[in-house]
């Protein structure tokens, strides 16, 4: 199963999405908190996944996204987006994310997203 | 609702958190309002709070979240900053989402009616909206999907077989846009795309659920279907030939423009690193309290332990005793420590209070909080909250002038309330200063001897000390209500109690027409106090450790009686001397043998007691509420033998003789 790395600014959120990937049989090999750390996490640690919130501090998903396709332009990304996001979800999309879950998301929606990911 | 049930707990503590942080954008929006990175926090924070809400299920939250954020958006694009009138619905819809995070916590539904909130703030953004009808013009052009083919597919598909991909969305996908043009990209990176529904030009304001894409491919039919299945949220993908071959010959694919490259899932298994990200933890705050309990008991343990081994001959245990003391003591430190928050959780609400207050009185605070990072034991932050606001409403209320009052006095309009926490000893010092108008003795006076507490004599020959001591009087300020501000029937007597309770004390300083101060002193923590046994009439007493100033053997010194009163004369001062027997219920005992010099009230007092059995770590419990009132007794504590010693309340022993 997977090695994901799980970004979000929320910590009740990453617990969300944490679980229901640990259920789902995968590992939650780190979290990050904002953009940049989600950059320096991907590089060092190399996922085979990440979850990205996109409306973080200190630097957004979406910044963090395009530096995570630069490292790796294979690099597998769900976008986390809430509603009223659609427009940065299409940007994040075409900057190369893989798929996106809209909070509230339920926990066999993240996990497909997932799986299809990794198909 | 079971679903989420585990998460609760942490969502009423980010969501509170988060409630704290918008309190303090929002006011510090309305000083500065043209500072774009607090306007970025406000609308990243409501943003997080609508997931959480909405992932909870709490949908009244989420609406009104949801809405804050639009008009946040709409405020980010705006100059000038906001208006006082949009603040206040702001403040107002904080203050209900706060209420609905209560209502959660105790009852589990989120009781919050957003609606009316959710009108008065659209009426906020609607003057832009109207200003600039451009913005969103958000119409569905792609109402009814035409499954139709364009009529120059023929001329299109010069002779090659061109496949039709119908994919129908789930009926609550997320957003159908986004699906359709995932869906579009793949298919064009598997051949090349003749037409499709709906057209490059129409994917980003695509609201329906069917797509259709005509294309030229040397993939088959089945393979086909399947990547546009493979797109999340696609219910269903169909194919069927739109156009026949005209020759055998597939034709050559031309090289697709704008579809993301189908990326080879590439396994190369990096090593593993352990680095993790996240290095906190969140503790529910009942289990530090068991900790703390656990760790109290096991220092009582310990005790027991010592006192036994002192009678025994066992080779070994006393080193045995010696490490167990020592791990015993690092591990309470740490409990300590885990316990210890900053002060900030509590001051971090007061720009808010202040900023309602001084509108409602028309007055201009600057405030200022100074050492929001000191740290305190997490119980004696949570009971602080109520005696800092009595504080600061008193300040706002009576300390400070109104700005034609100031200029009057040659102060500047805007008067200054500081707030300021920082470590003193074993103490945590907060204090609450006010560059206001200062107490008038005089009019203290003449409201106390209308009140009764002192005779008109004594109040002739007021001074300050004395008359910010009858501010704290229970019977000074319970009789007029004179404003919804400070007034209540609440006084400064119940600021004091409540301080008390924390094992703390409360004073206040004054300067006539510079301002007041009020000083609260709290121990760093509760639960375990260091102390000094003493014996009174054969009952064990505890008298705080940080409330002594030395201990006399009473045979040495000598003791006057003055007006009927005992009173002990040192090198440095004469100070009432106490009999803690008599103090207590007891007789009084002559035979006293020792002096303890304690500070109590802001005076030094002597407790005359009969024996000493030297210092301990008392873990210390509450005493009933009907046996602790006017008791002079701030608690409890069992000692290692079963016996239990009573907490002596310095504050209260020096009242007594004051």
């Amino acid at each position: 199963m997977a090695r994901v790395l799980v970004v979000d600014d929320a910590a009740f959120m990453r617990k969300m999405v944490s679980d229901a990937l640990t259920k789902a049989g995968h590992e939650v090999i780190a979290e990050a908190t904002n953009g940049q750390e989600a950059v320096d996490q991907f590089q060092a640690l190399k996922p085979d996944l990440a979850t990205l919130d996109i409306t973080m501090p200190e630097k957004d998903g979406l910044t963090a996204l395009g530096e995570i396709m630069s490292l790796d332009p294979n690099a597998r990304v769900i976008m986390c987006s809430a509603l009223g996001q659609e427009s940065k979800v299409m940007e994040s999309i075409k900057l190369g994310a893989r798929d996106f879950v809209v909070k509230p998301f339920k926990a066999d929606r993240v996990q497909e997203a997932v799986a299809k990911a990794l198909a | 609702m079971d679903e989420t049930a585990e998460y609760l707990p942490m969502f009423l503590a980010e969501g509170r958190e988060h409630l704290q942080e918008l309190n303090l954008a929002v006011v510090r929006i309305e000083e500065t309002p043209d500072d774009q990175a607090t306007v970025d926090e406000i609308f990243r924070i409501a943003h997080s709070l609508k997931g959480m809400s909405a992932t909870m299920g709490f949908a009244g939250m989420a609406a009104l979240t949801h809405e804050m954020e639009d008009v946040f958006e709409l405020l980010r694009q705006r100059k000038g900053g906001l208006e006082r009138s949009a603040v206040d619905v702001l403040l107002e819809c904080l203050d209900a989402l706060e209420a609905a995070v209560d209502a959660i916590e105790s009852s589990g539904a989120e009781a919050i009616t957003p609606d009316p909130l959710i009108a008065r703030l659209r009426t906020l953004v609607r003057d832009d909206e109207e200003a600039a009808p451009a913005a969103s013009a958000e119409e569905s052009t792609s109402a009814g999907v035409l499954f139709e083919p364009p009529a120059d597919l023929s001329e299109l598909a010069q002779g090659r077989r061109v496949v039709q991909v119908h994919a129908t969305l789930v009926a609550d996908a997320s957003i159908p846009s986004v699906r359709a043009y995932m869906i579009l990209s793949t298919l064009a990176g598997l051949g090349e795309t003749l037409a499709c529904r709906p057209g490059p030009e129409e994917v980003e304001t695509f609201t329906g659920s069917d797509i259709v894409a005509w294309l030229v491919s040397d993939r088959t039919d089945a393979e086909l279907a399947e990547a546009a299945a493979s797109v999340a949220e696609v219910e269903d993908a169909q194919t069927s030939e739109a156009v026949a071959d005209a020759a055998i010959d597939a034709g050559e694919t031309l090289p697709e423009a704008t579809a993301p490259a189908a990326a080879e899932p590439s396994k190369a298994a990096a090593p593993r690193s352990a680095n993790h990200g996240s290095s906190t933890v969140r503790v529910d705050a009942e289990r530090l309290d068991q900790l703390m309990h656990a760790m109290g008991e096991l220092v009582l343990h310990r005790t027991h332990v010592e006192g036994l081994a002192a009678h025994a001959d066992v080779p070994g245990l006393p080193q045995a005793l010696q490490a167990l003391t020592r791990t015993s003591h690092a591990l309470q430190a740490m409990v300590m420590q885990v316990r210890m928050i900053p002060v900030e959780a509590v001051l971090l609400r007061f720009p808010r209070l202040v900023r309602d207050l001084s509108v409602k009185l028309s007055k201009q605070v600057e405030l200022e909080l100074i050492g929001k990072d000191t740290e305190l034991d997490r119980s004696v932050v949570d009971s602080l909250g109520d005696p800092l606001v009595h504080l600061i409403r008193n300040s706002l209320d009576h300390g400070l002038e109104t700005p034609e009052e100031r200029r009057a006095a040659g102060k500047p309009e805007t008067g200054r309330l500081e707030i300021s926490a920082r470590h003193a000893g074993g103490n945590v010092v907060i204090s609450v200063s006010d560059d206001g108008r200062g107490i008038d003795p005089a009019r203290v006076a003449k409201k106390a001897v209308e009140r009764g507490l002192i005779t008109p004599e004594a109040a002739e020959a007021i001074d300050m000390a004395r008359a910010t001591e009858l501010l704290f009087h229970p019977g000074f300020s319970t009789a007029d209500v004179t404003s919804d501000i400070s007034g209540r029937g609440v006084g400064m007597d119940a600021v004091r109690v409540a301080i008390r309770g924390l094992g703390g004390e409360v004073t206040m300083t004054s300067v006539q027409g510079e301002g007041t101060t009020s000083e609260i002193r709290l121990p760093l923590t509760l639960a375990i106090m260091a102390a000094l046994l003493v014996q009174a009439d054969g009952r064990a007493f505890a008298i705080p450790l940080d409330r002594i100033e030395r201990t006399v053997r009473l045979a040495d010194q000598t003791v006057r009686s003055v007006a009927g009163r005992r009173m002990l004369v040192m090198p440095d001062g004469v100070m009432p001397l106490v009999c803690a027997s008599e103090q207590y219920g007891g007789s009084r005992t002559e035979n006293a043998a020792f002096g303890v010099l304690i500070r109590g009230n802001g005076q030094r007092i002597a407790f005359a007691v009969s024996a000493m059995d030297g210092q301990r770590e008392l873990v210390t419990r509450p005493l009933p509420p009907e046996v602790a009132d006017g008791s002079a007794l701030s608690g409890a504590a069992v000692l290692s033998d079963g016996q239990i010693a009573l907490i002596v309340d310095c504050d209260a022993v020096a009242e007594g003789v004051a």
